[in-house]
């Protein structure tokens, strides 16, 4: 085992900085899917346009930025562990709930539309 | 908290409500911070898998005979799913706080509610199915 502390709480941390990464780029591959089906529904639907060309030009940037974003994310966990720092993602995590509720509610206005 | 000279600044939020969370209690084990992070992301899989079977049943359950029900338990989830991706944010934020604190993991309620969704939209299901024609 080695002395360096540093080091020591790297290796403690194991798979861990990777495997939380893997599930945000999961999550947003899923979030870019989500947003593809309530824009196809809402072509399919006949809704007015702005309802389905938002969702789908969110999904294409979802899609596009899944891979950096999961990359930055493990690079600072990787460093916040160096630096012995604290790894807690408040910001991110608060700002992917309000686009997964908005996502709801943007999939909710068709529905409501047809089933009037 | 002190830096030595030459080190960066530590990464401050903007955020305020984020700044008291990060100066409350001590920093636990990143192991738990990151336990934590990726069950808040399945959860909002979760939320998201609820979100795209609900679009989905309007998109494609759409007899005229069964449309009322099929759109009303469509919309059950995708409001389910809405609601879940915010209680799992909330429930984040509860379990880091007690982290922090060192206190015990609060229970969790956000399983119960969705316990209950799924069985009040499956006995809809059902009955969408034996009552179409």
């Amino acid at each position: 085992m080695t002395e360096d502390p540093d080091l020591r709480s790297e290796m403690r941390a194991g798979l861990q900085p990777e495997r939380t990464s893997l599930a945000w780029s999961r999550t947003l591959i899923v979030l870019a899917a989500v947003f593809g089906i309530v824009s196809a529904h809402g072509f399919l639907a006949g809704q007015p346009w702005p309802l389905f060309a938002a969702p789908a030009c969110l999904a294409g940037v979802i899609l596009a930025t899944s891979a950096p974003i999961s990359r930055r994310r493990l690079d600072s966990i990787t460093r916040q562990i160096q630096r012995s720092r604290s790894v807690t993602a408040a910001v991110p995590a608060m700002v992917l709930a309000i686009i997964t509720t908005s996502a709801s509610a943007l999939a909710l206005i068709p529905i409501l539309m047809i089933a009037r | 908290m002190s830096t030595l000279p030459g080190t960066p600044t530590p990464h401050v939020p903007r955020a305020r409500w984020a700044r008291q969370l990060l100066a409350t209690g001590s920093d636990p084990d990143p192991r738990f911070s990151l336990a934590n992070e990726r069950t808040f992301l399945a959860w909002i899989r979760t939320s998201l898998g609820m979100i795209a079977l609900g679009v989905g049943i309007a998109t494609f359950v759409s007899t005229q005979a069964s449309r009322g029900f099929s759109m009303l338990v469509a919309a059950g989830l995708v409001v389910l799913g809405g609601a879940i991706s915010t209680m799992s944010w909330f429930r984040w934020l509860r379990v880091e706080q007690a982290m922090r604190l060192g206190h015990g993991i609060p229970p969790a309620r956000t399983g119960l509610y969705l316990a209950i969704g799924i069985l009040v939209l499956a006995l809809m299901s059902i009955a969408v199915i034996f009552t179409a024609p």
